[in-house]
C-alpha cells in the first residue's frame, strides 16, 4: 500500500515560512513613528487645504490599515500551510503504520 | 505682532492681507509629508511582502497540487499589488500637495518681504505729522496701494494653493485598501451581540417600560428599512441614562461608510419617539452622500444617549405617578442651563469611543448637535482628545457650548478649523442662550455658576456663532417662513436639516469643506 500522498511537506513548510516573512513585511509600516503622525490628523487652512490634507491623512491611515489586513491574511495563510504540512506528515505516518 | 500693513488695512478700511496669509500659513506641509512617507512605506513594505508571497506560491506549486492553496496565495498577491500601486500613486499626490503648500508659504513670505522693501524704500512707515500736506497725501496713497497690492498678491497665492489642493483631492479619491477584506473584531461582535440580546428580550417582554421602549425603537428601525435604508441598532440600554433609555440607530452601513455623522438631538426629544427623527437622519445621510457624489458612502448614527431635558412628555409614564411627576419637574429644570450637557458630553464621548472600532480606518467622523444636543456635542469635544478620531463638530441652533470652553481653540477633540456653527437669525434659542432671562427667573443657577465658574458665565456658556468664539459660521438661510415674533419653528431640527443648511451640514459630514457656504471663517 502506497503512503505517498503526492505532496512535498518541505515545500509547504517553505511556503508557510515565506508567508510568515510576508506577514512581517506587511506589519512594518504600522510600527513606524510616521504612522502615529497621520492617524487622526486634521488638515488646516482654507476649505480646499483642509479637505486635501484631511484626505491625505485619511488615505495614509487607510493604507496602514490595508497593510495590517494583508498582514492578518498572510499570517492566517502561513498558519494554514503549517497545519496542512503537519496534517500531511501525520497522514503519511498513519498510512505507513498500516491505518 | 501684526504686520504694519494690517494696521493700515484697518485704518483705511481695506481688506487685511494677513487674513488670507494666516489661512495659507495654517496649511500644514508637515502633515502632507507625513502622509507621503506613510503611504510610501506601505507601498514598499507591501512590495516586499508580495515578493515573499510569490516565492510561497512557487513552493506550493512544486510541492502541492491543490489549486485552492495556490488560489489563496494568488488572491493575496493580487490584493497586495493593488494596495502597492494605490499607495504609490497617493504618496505622489501627497508629495505634490506638500510642494504646493511649501511654495505658497515661501510666496507669502516673499510678498511680505517685497512689501517691507517698498515701505522702507518709500519711507511709508514715517510719522505722518512731521511731513507736509502733500507728503501726507503721498504716504496715504502709497500705503493704500501697497495694502491693496499685497492683498491681491496674497489672494492670488491662496487661489493657486487652493487649485493645487483641489487637484490633490481628486488624486486622493481612492481608499487604497478598499479591496482588502476586513474582519469584525471579537470585541465589537461581542458588544453587538449583547445589545441585540437585550433589545430582543425587551421586545419579547409582555409589557412594561422596557417593552414600550423596545417597541418604539423597533418602529424606528422598521420605518428606516421601509424607506429602503440600512438601519442597525448600535446601542441599546433601557435604563441609562437616568431611566430615560440610551439608544443609537445607524442609518447606513457604519462598517463600510467613508463618513459617519453622529446626530445628537436637543430638548423635547426622547428615545421613546425616535421614529420622529429617523427621517432627519436619513436626510443627513443622503445629503452627505450627495456631497461626495456617491451613494452609500455615509452613515448617520442617531444618538439618544443622554438624559435629554424637556422630554418627559414623550418618555412615557414612570413606574408610579410620583415618579412621573418628579421626572417632569427634574426634566424641566435640566433645560435651564448647560449642567446636564456636562454629563451628556461624557456619555457621548464614551459612545464615540465605542463606535470607532466599528468604523473602517480613515473614515470621517462628524458630531452634529442641535439645540441642547449642540451643547452636549461641545462638551464631548472638550472631553475627548485627538485620539478619539472626531474630525468635525457642527453646532446647530445652539444655546451655547456650555462650560469650560471660551473659544473654538478650547476643544480637545478637534482643531478650531473644524468647528462649524449655524444659528438662524430668528431662532429664539440662541437668543435665550445669550440673554440673562433665565438667570432672572432662576437666580440660584446664576449664583451657583458665579461661585463655581466665575462671574460672567451665562447659563449655556459662549455662543459658537459669535465672532469672538472663532468657529466657522455656515451661511445658509432658514427654511421656515417667520410666523410670529417668537417662532419656535425657526429652531426646529427639521428646519436646520433641510434645504441649503442640510446641504452644508452634509458637506461637513462628508469632509467636503469646499462645498460649505461660509459666512465667516476663522482668521
Amino acid at each position: 500500500m502506497s503512503c505517498d500522498l503526492g505532496v512535498d511537506t518541505d515545500d509547504i513548510r517553505l511556503a508557510a515560512s515565506a508567508m510568515t516573512d510576508a506577514a512581517d513585511d506587511f506589519a512594518q509600516p504600522g510600527r513606524l513613528t510616521v504612522a502615529e503622525e497621520v492617524r487622526g490628523a486634521a488638515g488646516h487652512g482654507s476649505a480646499a487645504s483642509r479637505e486635501a490634507l484631511g484626505l491625505a491623512a485619511r488615505r495614509a491611515e487607510q493604507g496602514l490599515a490595508a497593510a495590517d489586513r494583508l498582514c492578518a491574511i498572510a499570517r492566517s495563510l502561513a498558519e494554514a500551510l503549517h497545519s496542512a504540512a503537519g496534517a500531511f506528515d501525520q497522514a503519511e505516518t498513519w498510512c505507513s503504520a498500516g491505518f | 505682532m501684526p504686520h504694519i500693513t494690517s494696521t493700515w488695512a484697518r485704518d483705511y478700511g481695506l481688506p487685511d492681507p494677513a487674513t488670507r496669509a494666516s489661512e495659507i500659513s495654517r496649511a500644514d506641509a508637515d502633515l502632507a509629508t507625513a502622509a507621503a512617507r506613510a503611504l510610501g512605506s506601505v507601498a514598499l513594505a507591501v512590495r516586499f511582502g508580495r515578493e515573499r508571497a510569490r516565492a510561497a506560491r512557487g513552493a506550493i506549486e512544486s510541492g502541492w497540487s491543490s489549486p485552492r492553496a495556490q488560489h489563496s496565495l494568488t488572491a493575496l498577491i493580487t490584493l497586495s499589488l493593488g494596495v502597492e500601486q494605490a499607495c504609490g500613486a497617493l504618496a505622489r499626490a501627497c508629495t505634490s500637495l506638500r510642494e504646493a503648500i511649501a511654495q505658497a508659504h515661501a510666496d507669502v513670505d516673499a510678498a511680505y518681504a517685497a512689501a517691507d522693501d517698498v515701505i522702507a524704500g518709500s519711507n511709508l512707515a514715517a510719522g505722518m505729522w512731521a511731513a507736509g500736506p502733500e507728503e501726507m497725501l503721498r504716504i496715504d496713497r502709497e500705503r493704500c496701494a501697497l495694502v491693496h497690492n499685497l492683498h491681491a498678491a496674497i489672494s492670488a497665492i491662496g487661489r493657486t494653493l487652493d487649485a493645487a489642493a483641489s487637484s490633490a483631492c481628486a488624486a486622493l479619491a481612492v481608499d487604497p485598501g478598499a479591496a482588502v477584506p476586513s474582519r469584525v473584531s471579537p470585541a465589537v461582535a461581542d458588544g453587538e451581540s449583547r445589545t441585540m440580546s437585550r433589545f430582543r428580550a425587551d421586545l419579547r417582554a409582555p409589557t412594561g417600560r422596557h417593552h414600550r421602549l423596545a417597541t418604539a425603537v423597533n418602529d424606528a428601525l422598521q420605518q428606516a428599512r421601509a424607506a429602503g435604508r440600512t438601519a442597525r441598532l448600535v446601542a441599546y440600554d433601557p435604563d441609562d441614562p437616568a431611566g430615560q433609555g440610551a439608544v443609537a440607530i445607524c442609518i447606513g452601513d457604519i462598517a463600510e461608510a467613508t463618513s459617519v455623522a453622529v446626530l445628537v438631538p436637543g430638548v423635547g426629544n426622547s428615545p421613546a419617539h425616535m421614529a420622529d427623527s429617523i427621517g432627519l437622519a436619513e436626510a443627513l445621510t443622503a445629503s452627505a452622500d450627495n456631497a461626495t457624489g456617491t451613494s452609500g458612502t455615509t452613515a448617520t448614527v442617531l444618538w439618544f444617549g443622554y438624559d435629554i431635558p424637556l422630554s418627559w412628555t414623550k418618555d412615557g409614564p414612570g413606574e408610579t405617578p410620583y415618579d412621573t411627576a418628579r421626572g417632569a419637574v427634574v426634566d424641566s429644570l435640566r433645560a435651564i442651563d448647560a449642567s446636564d450637557a456636562l454629563q451628556g458630553g461624557i456619555s457621548l464621548a464614551t459612545f464615540v469611543q465605542s463606535i470607532r472600532p466599528m468604523m473602517r480606518a480613515g473614515s470621517n467622523l462628524a458630531l452634529v448637535g442641535h439645540s441642547y444636543g449642540s451643547t452636549t456635542v461641545a462638551q464631548a469635544a472638550r472631553t475627548l482628545n485627538r485620539d478619539a478620531g472626531v474630525d468635525d463638530i457642527v453646532l446647530l441652533g445652539s444655546p451655547g457650548v456650555g462650560y469650560g470652553i471660551a473659544t473654538a481653540d478650547d476643544f480637545h477633540a478637534v482643531d478650531a478649523d473644524h468647528v462649524f456653527s449655524l444659528s438662524f437669525p430668528l431662532d429664539p434659542v440662541p437668543a435665550v442662550g445669550r440673554s440673562d432671562a433665565i438667570d432672572d427667573i432662576f437666580p440660584a443657577g446664576g449664583l451657583a455658576r458665579a461661585v463655581t465658574l466665575g462671574s460672567g458665565a451665562g447659563p449655556f456658556g459662549p455662543h459658537p456663532s459669535d465672532e469672538s468664539f472663532g468657529a466657522t459660521v455656515i451661511a445658509a438661510p432658514s427654511n421656515e417662513p417667520v410666523d410670529s415674533a417668537v417662532d419656535f419653528d425657526q429652531h426646529a431640527m427639521s428646519n436646520y436639516l433641510s434645504g441649503r443648511s442640510l446641504a452644508a451640514v452634509g458637506a461637513v459630514a462628508a469632509a467636503r469643506y469646499q462645498q460649505v457656504p461660509v459666512r465667516r471663517s476663522r482668521s
